[in-house]
């Protein structure tokens, strides 16, 4: 690959490089993330728009890890605020942190596209399907259904998660009817979402690793 | 493979420069050795001392070699405004420009998570303690419009509420000169938004 043209692509992240150039990481759907540099677009108000949370229509050329940006034209610019832009900026931390560069993923772009137009109107919500969706592409989905030696999950019995496994019953864990409804994404009881955020940050932090998720942090700890 | 192993790692060293490649390096060493020793000589003192002589307001987070910057050590400026800032580059533009005679207060940088740039190593726990110490009506938010920018306001402001009266962010919309034709939809979506009475 030495052009690519056309391309839709969500700004991840940005960093100034050198005097007036910028380092930008992208997820695009049929290159997954992307490394470009922009050549003189810092400071001008053609980058401007190259902010977080943009979705462009973008070319590049370069065959190594790190592409030259070409033209680009910004296409819908989310801008959050408070609490529902620290959510964003965990969905793009997940993203760079648990993915390979340049590995197709067009589901996972048209869940991050979904995700950001939802982000507002109820953000647990969207972070739970977010984090389904990604572990699925990441190849660590869970399977809601069946439990680790292949019986169905059923109601009334309990289940605990085994990372990268699946779940299996023990004595003192989920309720299988909690596990049926986050398989369906109806996290409409608060019960179910709890259960799905403990869930699916214990199924992600075995791939994380022992650094934190800065994003955690940008939730105002008022006990400080 | 240069002139001499010295001048080499001179023009090496030079490159540390923002904008400054190869090419650029090598004229400025060359330009030194020919014409001008006694620059080259000056800066090299005054570049050590700097280094090693230049820290931290231990008030406001500015760059300064004494304990409190000028800005803070100034009983002339008033203590009823502080204006948080993203970098030093930051103070010497709103200096320039004039017209605030407040205190400074500098982040040098933004929250960032995915550099790894998280509130502690943003100096927030300094931030609260100056305004405890300072006590200010207003704490004007001045990091840049950005994304990482304005959630480091948002951040600020969550918390500093309690503590302060009033939390202010610098008014972004269109520039002066600008004329709405040119300017890029976000900009006039925020200067909708921030219109004020007209009197």
């Amino acid at each position: 690959m030495s052009r690519v043209t056309g391309q839709p692509g969500i700004v991840l992240h940005t960093r100034p490089y050198r005097e007036s150039s910028l380092l930008l990481t992208l997820l695009t759907p049929d290159h997954g993330v992307v490394s470009l540099v922009g050549r003189g677009v810092r400071g001008g108000s053609r980058g401007r728009s190259l902010q977080p949370f943009t979705l462009l229509r973008v070319s590049w050329s370069g065959r190594s890890s790190l592409g030259t940006l070409g033209s680009f034209e910004a296409d819908t610019q989310f801008w959050f605020r408070g609490n529902v832009l620290a959510s964003a900026f965990y969905l793009t931390e997940l993203i760079i942190r648990l993915l390979e560069e340049r590995e197709p993923h067009p589901r996972l772009f048209a869940g991050l596209c979904w995700a950001l137009e939802h982000l507002e109107s109820g953000p647990s919500d969207v972070l739970r399907r977010f984090e389904k969706l990604l572990l699925e592409e990441l190849g660590y989905g869970l399977d809601f259904a069946r439990d680790v030696s292949g019986e169905p999950i059923v109601s009334g019995r309990s289940y605990r998660l085994v990372p990268d496994h699946g779940f299996e019953t023990a004595a003192d864990g989920v309720d299988g009817d909690v596990l049926l409804k986050i398989g369906r994404e109806a996290f409409a009881e608060p019960g179910v979402r709890r259960a799905a955020r403990g869930l699916f940050a214990e199924a992600l932090a075995a791939h994380l690793g022992p650094r934190p998720l800065v994003s955690r942090s940008l939730l105002v700890d008022h006990g400080r | 493979m240069g002139i001499s192993p010295l001048i080499d790692s001179l023009v090496e060293a030079f490159q540390v420069l923002p904008g400054v490649g190869p090419k650029g390096a090598q004229r400025m060493t060359l330009h030194l050795l020919q014409h001008n020793r006694e620059g080259g000589r000056r800066l090299a003192e005054v570049l050590g001392e700097a280094m090693s002589g230049v820290g931290y307001c231990s008030q406001c987070r500015n760059f300064s070699e004494e304990d409190v910057c000028r800005f803070c050590a100034d009983a002339r400026r008033e203590d009823a405004a502080l204006c948080v800032l993203e970098s030093p580059a930051d103070i010497l533009a709103i200096e320039q420009a004039g017209g605030f005679r407040g205190r400074y207060f500098v982040l040098h940088g933004h929250l960032s998570p995915i550099d790894g740039i998280g509130p502690e190593e943003l100096g927030m726990d300094m931030l609260t303690r100056r305004v405890e110490a300072l006590a200010p009506d207003e704490v004007i938010l001045a990091t840049n419009l950005t994304v990482e920018g304005e959630a480091t306001a948002h951040y600020i402001h969550d918390l500093l509420k309690d503590r302060v009266s009033r939390i202010t962010r610098i008014a972004h919309g269109v520039p002066l000169g600008g004329e709405l034709e040119f300017i890029d939809g976000g900009t006039i979506v925020h200067a909708m938004q921030g219109r004020r009475n007209f009197s």
